[in-house]
């Protein structure tokens, strides 16, 4: 009998401290742009938004835009952006991969809210794989939401949109 | 009889008393309760009040002196200073800081700024161009300078980083020729300017309302003031309806008695 209660409290520390670890393990953006290119990353390039493209990537991101310029990574066909949108209180902060206008990797690399980190979590990260910008500048596959999760799921799906767009305008 | 009306009478005149006494913080109760409820409509929380009266009321005002460096050397230079974590361009608040200034240059016709963890840049004209996260390239920023006519930084760990014609990447660089860059004095006249900048952005219009609308704009006492309108609010609902209730039955009898008595 105490055998199964301290085994029951080992299980729920364990599956505690994996939760809490998988909700602040953050990268930073100079890991992921290494690890992306091989430790041989590409100087930085940026795009600089004309007045089109602002007023765009407002509409997607359903506020305006500060800022006329954005940093990116271009090697071999494959760009590389890191972007930030504020989810419910904080920015969450991404990076994404795009190759031939397909988005090839999604990454969270900084979460910041208290609640929404299942975001993080490859199940819902892979759904981008593949995804294109249709000409509306909606994504070509739905994103399924995560319950608890509306506003990061929403923040994470319009930057997706931003960095294909993004990735058309170069 | 003599009794029921005596307590109707007392009753009617306490809600005419209570109802004059409670008559303007009713209204102020009822206005500002309606343009809380349509608060973003009406921008109450994106509109400021510059009024000094009022800002001195609330005791908005920085604290400590503002830290302003000058763009470039001449003489009508833009200024960019921080005064309690709120960052200037000139007199326009550009964004609200969590970090220190380390330094502000111009590069071109790119004016940067240095804080701890991040490089702003804006145009001359003072717009954000782009807001650069150094936190994952290097250390903490500590000084920000000129070499070459190319922006250059120092970080914690005494590394100097030079930054590329179009201020997009960082390499390595020796601490020879570098042309720190200095804060400045404000002159009384700019300070002055800057202050009110500060305190126009300081105080907005829908936390007067709430306050109003709680009471806790007369000061400590006055959330109980406005209790003392909610609980008069309820006594002129319940003696109006007690008044009411009265003359409707007053008006019945006397139609009875006039049908059966005439």
């Amino acid at each position: 009998m105490k055998k199964t209660a301290y085994l029951s409290i080992l299980v729920l520390l364990v599956t505690n401290i994996t939760s809490y670890a998988a909700r602040n393990a953050n990268q930073q953006p100079a890991t992921f742009i290494n690890a992306v290119f091989n430790h041989h990353p590409p100087k930085a390039k940026a795009i600089w938004l004309n007045k089109t493209l602002k007023q765009q990537i407002a509409d997607i991101l359903q506020h305006p835009y500060h800022g006329f310029r954005i940093h990116y990574w271009q090697q071999q066909g494959k760009t590389l952006w890191i972007l930030d949108e504020i989810g419910k209180e904080k920015p969450i902060t991404i990076g994404i991969i795009i190759q031939r206008h397909k988005i090839t990797r999604l990454r969270v690399l900084a979460f910041r809210e208290s609640r929404g980190w299942e975001v993080r979590q490859r199940f819902f990260t892979s759904q981008f794989n593949q995804v294109a910008l249709k000409k509306d500048h909606q994504l070509d596959t739905p994103i399924d939401n995560i319950s608890g999760a509306t506003l990061s799921v929403r923040a994470i799906t319009k930057l997706a949109r931003v960095a294909l767009l993004l990735d058309q305008s170069i | 009889m003599t009794r029921h009306k005596s307590r109707k009478f007392t009753a009617f005149l306490w809600h005419r008393r209570i109802g004059l006494l409670a008559f303007i913080l009713v209204i102020i109760l009822a206005i500002t309760g309606i343009m809380l409820n349509h608060s973003h409509t009406l921008k109450l929380d994106r509109t400021y009040i510059d009024n000094s009266f009022i800002l001195n009321w609330y005791g908005i005002q920085p604290e400590g002196e503002p830290t302003s460096y000058r763009v470039n050397p001449l003489p009508h230079s833009p200024v960019i200073s921080v005064w309690q974590s709120h960052l200037f361009y000139n007199h326009t608040l550009l964004s609200t800081l969590e970090q220190k200034l380390r330094g502000v240059v111009q590069s071109d016709s790119l004016i940067v700024i240095a804080l701890d963890h991040a490089i702003m840049l804006l145009s001359d004209k003072g717009e954000l161009v782009e807001r650069i996260d150094t936190s994952s390239s290097f250390n903490q920023v500590q000084r920000l300078g000129m070499k070459h006519n190319h922006p250059v930084i120092k970080t914690t760990d005494q590394q100097y980083y030079l930054a590329d014609d179009e201020i997009l990447n960082w390499h390595k660089t020796t601490p020879e020729g570098i042309t720190w860059s200095t804060s400045t004095a404000l002159s009384p006249q700019q300070r002055e300017q800057l202050l009110t900048a500060y305190r126009g952005h300081g105080l907005k219009l829908e936390r007067i309302l709430l306050d109003l609308h709680s009471g806790r704009i007369f000061g400590h006492y006055g959330s109980y003031l406005m209790d003392g309108v909610a609980l008069a609010l309820l006594w002129l609902a319940s003696s109006g309806l007690w008044v009411w209730h009265s003359r409707r039955r007053k008006i019945r009898h006397k139609k009875h008695y006039i049908k059966h008595h005439r």
